[in-house]
């Protein structure tokens, strides 16, 4: 379209071309998920330290003490969707192909979102 | 992670799968390999949070700051596993 001519404002012509929708929101998520997850790896690495070598009935009462298990599920929630967030990132960086990225970015999403679910209910199992 | 925890919450066999998986060699040095990468990504996602709070841009900053990260990860990775052979 000739510019000098268009009828059409600066904004109607951006409008919907992809940045100012929900990337300032994914930035700061990503931001606070990793604010979060130093605290909950440092618990998380001494939590492995005193598993290490456990006995069943050991490791089922660190895991299932009210603060380990809140922890533990804490973890995974943070831990996943931080992840889901940077492999995104990630995706959206270096997959050109538009709708192999999608198809990858939603595949990584609910192959996360599984796995935590699977993880969250095990926790829980063992906790209550 | 995910696979230790659903084996805790299986039953003590699926647990006593799991604890071989992680205490044979290769479990071993994939565990190795795990914390390593944990902890770099900790160091370095640190470094980006102190680059978004507008701390330490300057190109000499930005260098020391990547030798510290790469450091401060290894020494972490070494005294995780210290402890783990060594201490408990």
């Amino acid at each position: 379209m000739n510019k000098s001519r268009s009828m059409q404002t600066p904004l109607a012509a951006v409008r919907g071309l992809g940045s100012a929708k929900s990337g300032l929101h994914h930035w700061w998520n990503q931001r606070m998920t990793a604010v979060a997850m130093v605290p909950l790896v440092i618990w998380m690495v001494s939590l492995c330290i005193l598993m290490t070598g456990a006995s069943y009935q050991d490791a089922l009462a660190i895991a299932s003490h009210p603060a380990n298990a809140t922890v533990l599920i804490l973890f995974v929630a943070v831990g996943f969707w931080h992840a889901i967030l940077g492999l995104q990132v990630i995706l959206e960086d270096y997959v050109a192909a538009e709708g192999l990225r999608l198809v990858l970015i939603v595949v990584i999403r609910m192959f996360a979102i599984a796995l935590a679910a699977l993880s969250i209910l095990s926790i829980l199992r063992v906790a209550l | 992670m995910a696979g230790f925890l659903i084996a805790l919450a299986s039953g003590p066999e699926a647990f006593a799968i799991a604890q071989l998986c992680v205490s044979h060699p290769l479990g071993q040095i994939a565990l190795f390999g795990y914390s390593l990468a944990l902890f770099y990504h900790a160091c370095n996602g640190i470094r980006h949070l102190f680059w978004d709070a507008v701390i330490g841009l300057s190109i000499p900053a930005v260098y020391k700051s990547g030798q510290v990260a790469i450091v401060m990860a290894l020494c972490l990775t070494a005294a995780l596993w210290s402890v783990i052979y060594f201490v408990v």
